[in-house]
Order: structure tokens, then sequence, then C-alpha cells
């Protein structure tokens, strides 16, 4: 108790300390309260365990993957559904939905253009296409355990596409 | 070497041209079709309120005027593109800390006669302090979120392999790649990355105890932002790294500010007062939220 006293008299000695130490609790305590509420925040980005993870990326005929921004003059029969929902059950794995929205928004704005200047990626186009290899558009799903991460791929959606 | 009003005056400078970038940042967000106009003119608001701060103009009033349009805009911003970005948040916890310091300064040397000088550096060291407690009070709450939502089980080396996993590019072959891809691969230098980031985030609150270890604490702080974007790739905190060394370098070597201690132990109590209002109502308007028609629209 003794030892307490001293040690917050030693720390109250210079009078900025207890008012720093308040912001800080009273900081902590609204963000608490209202999660996200500028400028209190909990920062609880990364907060929970995973023990999964997920990205959206291209894999060429050759079973390589790469980013989808890689790759321009997308041609795909249908748009890219990045829903959680196409690749099992929600919540069996983890993905972060604003990345996977920016993959699927590339894809649509680096539609191949169709002979009447149209975007030819998810409307059938009719008209000249460029010349696009096979790619595939997947979520790569690792799941961490003990060891390296292991690897499986979700189809997503069979597209083509030019390398940049 | 600059004395220590025009330190605090640099100091000050410094937090609103970073809080001018974050306002530059949101209102780039909250512009879109349709509805660019309310955005910026919002941000115009904050930064004419942030450039009468920097110039000490009414700082306390100035200060909570920026901070009010601030916390608009960004709302906006949120509204209107991928949600809170926490990256902004720093800047505004410490403008946010600065005000409460100046705030201190008031009603513990309120009253006070003599130096009229003397009273205005007190207040501008308070100022640093609480500025100082703020951005300190952002890596704290960061490491009791981890702690309330994962335990001591976050510092499991696969919060941090998913975390590079999700944000680093697959395709990286550059040094860069390898330094990511080794850490995913090794459970062990994952495993020591996430216990860092525990103990440099709960610990930041050790740089409100003087300045030789807010200074040490800042440089290890820098390093694991500069850590943390070298893994992803794209997430730097680089409005967070230059309050951390700004307000840590250099040294403050000037002796406490002097104020009679009955002054100071009844600012100590008016603040706390404050402090316990301000949390108590946002647990209340948490609730209060809780139960209305919004909450009920609310999805899982």
């Amino acid at each position: 108790m003794d030892v307490a006293r001293t040690l917050l008299t030693a720390f109250a000695r210079d009078p900025r300390r207890p008012l720093a130490a308040l912001v800080v609790a009273g900081y902590a305590g609204v963000a608490f309260a209202v999660h996200d509420l500028y400028p209190f925040s909990r920062f609880d980005m990364y907060s929970r365990a995973r023990s999964s993870a997920s990205r959206i990326v291209a894999r060429d005929a050759a079973g390589h993957v790469a980013e989808v921004e890689r790759f321009d003059a997308w041609q795909c029969e249908r748009p890219v559904d990045v829903s959680p929902g196409t690749c099992g059950a929600p919540g069996s794995y983890t993905y972060t939905p604003y990345i996977d929205e920016s993959r699927a928004r590339w894809v649509a704005e680096h539609a191949a253009q169709g002979a009447n200047g149209k975007s030819a990626s998810t409307h059938g186009a009719d008209g000249e296409r460029a010349a696009g290899e096979p790619v595939d558009v997947v979520r790569r799903i690792w799941r961490v355990d003990e060891g390296p991460p292991h690897v499986t791929d979700c189809l997503l959606e069979r597209c083509s596409a030019v390398r940049r | 070497m600059l004395g220590g009003a025009a330190m605090t005056g640099a100091r000050r400078v410094v937090l609103a041209a970073v809080v001018a970038v974050d306002v530059v940042e949101l209102a780039a967000q909250a512009g879109g079709e349709g509805h660019a106009v309310p955005g910026i003119a919002i941000a115009l608001v904050a930064a004419a309120f942030l450039a009468a701060f920097a110039r000490g103009r009414s700082p306390l009033a100035t200060g909570l005027a920026a901070l009010a349009a601030l916390a608009v805009l960004e709302s906006v911003a949120a509204a209107f593109s991928f949600g809170h970005q926490r990256v902004h948040f720093a800047s505004g916890a410490t403008l946010a800390g600065w005000l409460v310091g100046l705030a201190f300064a008031r009603a513990a040397t309120q009253a006070e006669s003599g130096d009229h000088g003397a009273v205005v550096e007190r207040g501008d060291a308070f100022a640093e302090a609480g500025a100082i407690a703020g951005l300190a009070a952002t890596y704290v709450d960061s490491g009791l979120s981890k702690l309330l939502n994962g335990g001591l089980a976050w510092a499991d080396a696969s919060s941090v392999q998913t975390a590079i996993l999700t944000q680093h590019a697959v395709d990286d072959s550059s040094p860069l790649g390898r330094y990511s891809a080794f850490v995913v691969e090794h459970r062990g230098a994952a495993f020591a990355l996430a216990s860092a980031t525990l103990v440099l985030e709960l610990g930041a609150f050790l740089m409100i105890v003087g300045p030789r270890i807010r200074a040490a604490w800042a440089v290890l702080l820098v390093g694991f932002h500069v850590n943390v974007s070298l893994v992803t790739q794209t997430i730097f905190y680089v409005q967070a790294c230059v309050l951390l060394l700004a307000f840590a370098f250099p040294l403050d070597r000037a002796p406490p500010p002097v104020v009679a201690p009955g002054r100071s132990r009844l600012a100590v109590r008016a603040t706390a007062r404050w402090v316990v209002v301000a949390v108590a109502a946002a647990w209340l308007v948490r609730e209060l939220s809780s139960l209305g028609p919004l909450a009920s629209r609310a999805g899982p």
C-alpha cells in the first residue's frame, strides 16, 4: 500500500502526468462505447484471432496466380461475384470486403472493348475482342494452422484477359 | 534550438498541418457524384479553423471547431467510401488531447496574477502533454481491443500471418515480398512480430511518463509502423509517425510547469469529473441507440 502511494505521489509530482492519464483513460472509455466516432476509435481492425485469410486473384492456364491488376481487357461471361457465400459457408474463412470489391471493380472497369466501343467484359459483347489468354478469377484461401499455410482456390469466374 | 514556447508553437503548426492532410484526404473520399459540394464545404470550414489554430488564435475555440468539422467530414467520407479509415483518427485524437490540455491549463492557472507569458507557457506545456496522451491512447486502445477480442492468444502467429496474406500482393517477388513470405511461412517470426505488437501498443501508455521513455517508445512505434508497411505494402500510418517524431523530439528538457498544489488538484478533479461525464454519456448513448429503431434495422 505504501509502495503504491509512493509511486502515485512520484507520478503526480509532474502535474502533466495526471492530466495525461485522464486523457488516455477518457479516450479509451469513450472509444469502447462509441466504437468509431471521430476522433474516437477502438482500432480493432485486426483484433480478432484468425485462422484463415483470402484474396481475390487471377490464375493463368499454367496455374500461376497474380493480382487481377496485372491484366487488362477482361472478358467474362458474368460479373465477378465476390460475395463470401460463393466459396462455402459464410464464416468458414476470413475475407476483407473492401479489398474483394476493389478486385471485382478492377475486372469490370478494365473490360475488353467491343467493336462498338462498349465494354465486352460481362455483356457477351458482339464485335471484335482483344486477344486474351484464359484467366480464372479465383478466391485464394489460406488456412493457417501449424506450419506454412494450406492453400485452396475457389473458382469465381472463367475469363480471358491480356497481361499488362 | 527552439525554446519552450517556440517549440510548442512549432508542434502546434505540425499538428495542424497533419490534420490538414487528413482534411484533404477525407474531402477526396467524401467527394463523389452528387455529393462533392458538401464535402468540400465542410473541408474548407475545417481548414479555416485549423489555420487559425495553427496561428495560435483562440486555440481552444478554433481547435474545437476544427475537430467538430472533421467529425462531420469523416462521417460523410465513411458513408461514401469503404467505411472508417482509422489512419485519419490518430491526428484527431492528438488534437483532442491538445484541447483537453489547454482546458486543464485554464483551470489550473485560473485567476493567477503576474506574468501573462509564464501562464501561457504553462498552458502550452499542458496542451503538449494532452496531445501526447491522445496519441498514446490510440495505441493503448488498439492493444486493449486485441486483448479483449482475442485474449493473449492474439499473439499467436496466425494473427500476423493472416493479416499479411490478406494485404500483400500474391505475386510480389521483390525482396520485400520474400520478407513477407518468410514471416508467413515461419511461425516463430510471426509470433515474435505479434508479441512485439501487443507490447508496443499496450506500453504506449509509458509515453506520458517522461521525455526519454517517450522518445524511445516513439522510435519503437515508428519502427513498428514501418515494418507493418513493409510486410503489407498497403498499411502505413504516416500521420501517426510524423506526430510521434514531432512530439518526442527534440527531448523536452524544461522543468515541469509550476502550479500551485491546490489549483493543480482542483484542475485534476475537474478534468476527472468531465472525463467521467463524457464516458458515462458515451455509454448511455450506446445503450439508448441499441434500443432504438436504427438498431433493429442493423444487420448481424
